[in-house]
């Protein structure tokens, strides 16, 4: 897809986002042909959708078909724990069946999928069920950002062998797609905070002088523009790798890049907002709170970088971003 | 040695980024015991210089460090990025850059656009080939950060310039045989407007070079004193008082071709700290892998630019920034995770990793200080009001 066509791309998603209702969002992508795209042009359908999202804070469920289709299928997705990279829910033996204790988070939807995809731990290894969902779903987020949508799902289902579609490779390829979406997602979160503490250091005076003409104004914000830089790099080039090992570990830096972004915006974006920021009427907060749990879906920042770092001292870190 | 025919060599200029990589991956393989004197560097400076020229002048020979320059220059033509990958792989390798950074990728491609054809011709071989190495005469005590304030006066003498000043912090000047070097041709007020470069041989009567010993104790740093040094105007680079134009492309050129280079010796350092701090935690070790993965993404876009003779503009300042940022939080993890090793120790992997340690402190100070670019972020990128 060439520039022309992203920019086109770009501009139409952003204006159905901006303007359908919540709830008819998911529908309207559907007819938009999102998924087609997503079949055909990956990188394009998911770096734009999701960083769109990201910057209008919308709520869509793309989020469980780019990650499900990793696995092969289309299903909802029932994430492991805030702050886990690694399954936590669980299949046990019972009585000659299957039981899966579900405990993980999932993203609310009006009634209840049909098809469910859950990464387990099974006997110490990893798998990935796909398997029907018999109880109630949530309906409605909790916690700190209600809006985003995201609350905890827990359950006991019993599952057949047959229903256990994929290993630790696959589950890798799964959490790969999760952390590419989500550091697009991210990427376009920690850019609206920027945008919206640009906006206020350059129309507010302190001092007789632009918020923005202060050395130390300046160089926080700058230092989340560089953040800003690496993570855009760091989401597009999470595509190049043909390789699973390799796609792994780029959207691990991806994933740990817009973390850094994200944490960064945060941070300084809200310090130069001063007390604007910290109001429930200025938009800032909705933007740090979805942050806040993105930030910590499929990994905290220091699990990412344990696991680069394992990897590294295993010698089994490759080289990305060749020339 | 196996010799390969410049013929074999000069082939992949016209050959893909893979293409090149795979064949020089493969030469220094097979000539890997030949080049194992190189791995290691003797802590003795001028011994370093004589090693660093010899691998270049093989290298040179092998003509690998001629892909990516022009043939009017000594080169073998082909896309500038292949420069990159020879240095990439070189590194990966294990082999020290054969080249400082203030002569091959810095001022080289400064040289070959801003000086006349033929004296371009003349001198870019000797510089690739380790015949002689330049250096950089731009920083004053009194301009640092503010480049544009300096004040060594070149006056005009007919056929020549007249220098006297002062320049500070050049590197390796007691090895060099040519300064790029800045001068004032206007008055102090036109800032950089005023500004002229010239390039100058350092045999020159009325040069003085004192050593300015660092802070890791090597005598990287000179200070350097003209007193009435003649230099033809033939030696001026690009136009009388258009020397901001040369400083302002050196300066994209060490932002962004040598940061490669750096992001490249980094990722070799970080591999080699599990053995060196074994304390080293795995998050420390990996958030060092995504800042220096960060730096070769900014790194790889402004190569790709130069390759493709766009222009950079602004962006090498996020090049610069982090390249200290993820230097720095490299040999800070190496310090906290083995005090003893990096303080104390007396072998030559604990001297070598102290003085990496000490080194990485002025990464955020040379070459334009952490502030400076910040500032050119804040304002150029961001539109932040200009101070």
């Amino acid at each position: 897809m060439d520039a022309e066509e992203k920019a086109l791309l770009t501009e139409s998603l952003d204006r159905l986002l901006q303007q359908t209702p919540a709830e008819d969002i998911d529908a309207a992508l559907a007819d938009f042909g999102w998924r087609d795209l997503f079949d055909d042009e990956p990188a394009a359908a998911v770096g734009i959708l999701f960083e769109l999202q990201g910057r209008c804070l919308a709520g869509t469920s793309s989020l469980d078909a780019a990650v499900s289709a990793a696995a092969g299928v289309n299903a909802v997705v029932l994430f492991p724990t805030l702050g886990f990279a690694t399954p936590s829910s669980r299949v046990e033996k019972s009585g000659g069946q299957l039981l899966l204790r579900v405990e993980g988070v999932a993203k609310t939807r009006p009634a209840a999928p049909s098809r469910v995809l859950v990464p387990a731990v099974y006997d110490d290894a990893t798998v990935l069920v796909h398997t029907g969902w018999p109880g109630s779903w949530p309906s409605a987020g909790t916690g700190v950002s209600p809006e985003s949508g995201w609350a905890r799902a827990t359950g006991e289902i019993t599952v057949a062998e047959s229903e256990l579609i994929g290993d630790a490779a696959a589950w890798a390829r799964v959490r790969a797609a999760g952390h590419r979406a989500l550091a697009h997602e991210l990427t376009g979160l920690a850019g609206s905070m920027l945008s919206l503490a640009v906006d206020h250091v350059g129309s507010r005076t302190q001092f007789g002088k632009l918020l923005g003409g202060f050395q130390a104004v300046k160089h926080q914000l700058a230092d989340v523009r560089l953040a800003q830089e690496c993570a855009k790099l760091a989401a597009e080039a999470a595509w190049e790798p043909q390789d699973d090992s390799e796609a792994v570990a780029a959207a691990l830096v991806a994933k740990a890049a817009a973390n850094r972004f994200s944490h960064a915006a945060r941070r300084n974006c809200q310090q130069v907002l001063g007390g604007m920021g910290f109001t429930w009427e200025h938009d800032f907060h909705r933007y740090l709170k979805r942050s806040l749990l993105l930030e910590t879906l499929l990994g905290t920042t220091e699990t990412l970088h344990a696991e680069l770092g394992g990897r590294l001292r295993a010698g089994s870190l490759p080289r990305l971003a060749m020339l | 040695m196996t010799s390969v025919a410049d013929a074999e060599v000069a082939a992949l200029s016209g050959k893909s980024v893979d293409d090149v990589r795979a064949a020089f991956a493969e030469w220094l393989t097979a000539n890997a015991s030949d080049l194992a004197p190189f791995r290691h560097l003797s802590t003795d400076v001028d011994e370093v210089f004589e090693t660093l020229s010899r691998l270049q002048r093989l290298l040179y020979t092998a003509g690998w460090i001629r892909l990516g320059w022009p043939e009017t220059v000594g080169g073998l033509g082909g896309p500038l990025i292949l420069r990159a990958v020879v240095s990439e792989e070189l590194a990966a390798a294990g082999y020290p850059p054969p080249f400082s950074f203030g002569t091959q990728e810095v001022l080289g491609p400064a040289v070959a656009r801003f000086a006349a054809p033929e004296l371009a011709a003349e001198m870019l071989p000797r510089l690739l080939s380790g015949e002689e190495t330049w250096c950089q005469g731009f920083s004053e005590p009194g301009a640092g950060s503010d480049l544009g304030s300096l004040r060594l006066r070149a006056t005009d003498e007919g056929d020549a310039w007249r220098l006297n000043g002062e320049k500070i912090w050049t590197s390796w000047a007691q090895f060099a045989r040519r300064c790029v070097l800045l001068a004032r041709t206007g008055p102090v007020e036109s800032a950089h407007k005023g500004i002229t470069a010239v390039f100058l041989d350092m045999d020159t009567p009325g040069i003085e070079i004192r050593p300015l010993r660092s802070m890791n104790g090597d005598d990287e740093f000179c200070s350097l004193f003209f007193d009435d040094v003649l230099v033809p105007k033939a030696r001026t680079l690009g136009e009388v008082n258009g020397g901001w134009a040369v400083a302002m492309f050196v300066l994209s050129c060490e932002r962004g071709a040598a940061a490669w280079q750096r992001q490249a010796w980094l990722r070799w350092r970080l591999g080699t700290l599990p053995e060196l701090a074994p304390d080293l935690p795995d998050a420390t070790a990996g958030e060092a892998f995504e800042l220096i993965q960060s730096l070769r993404l900014l790194s790889r876009r402004t190569l790709r630019s130069l390759s493709a003779g766009e222009q950079v503009g602004v962006l090498p300042s996020f090049d610069k920034l982090m390249m200290s940022t993820a230097e720095k939080f490299l040999f800070d993890a190496a310090l906290r995770s083995a005090p003893g090793r990096v303080l104390l120790d007396e072998d030559e992997a604990a001297r070598d990793l102290r003085s990496d340690y000490l080194y990485s402190r002025a990464s955020s100070i040379y070459g334009g200080a952490a502030e400076i670019q910040r500032n050119i972020i804040a304002e150029r990128v961001l539109g932040l009001p200009r101070s």
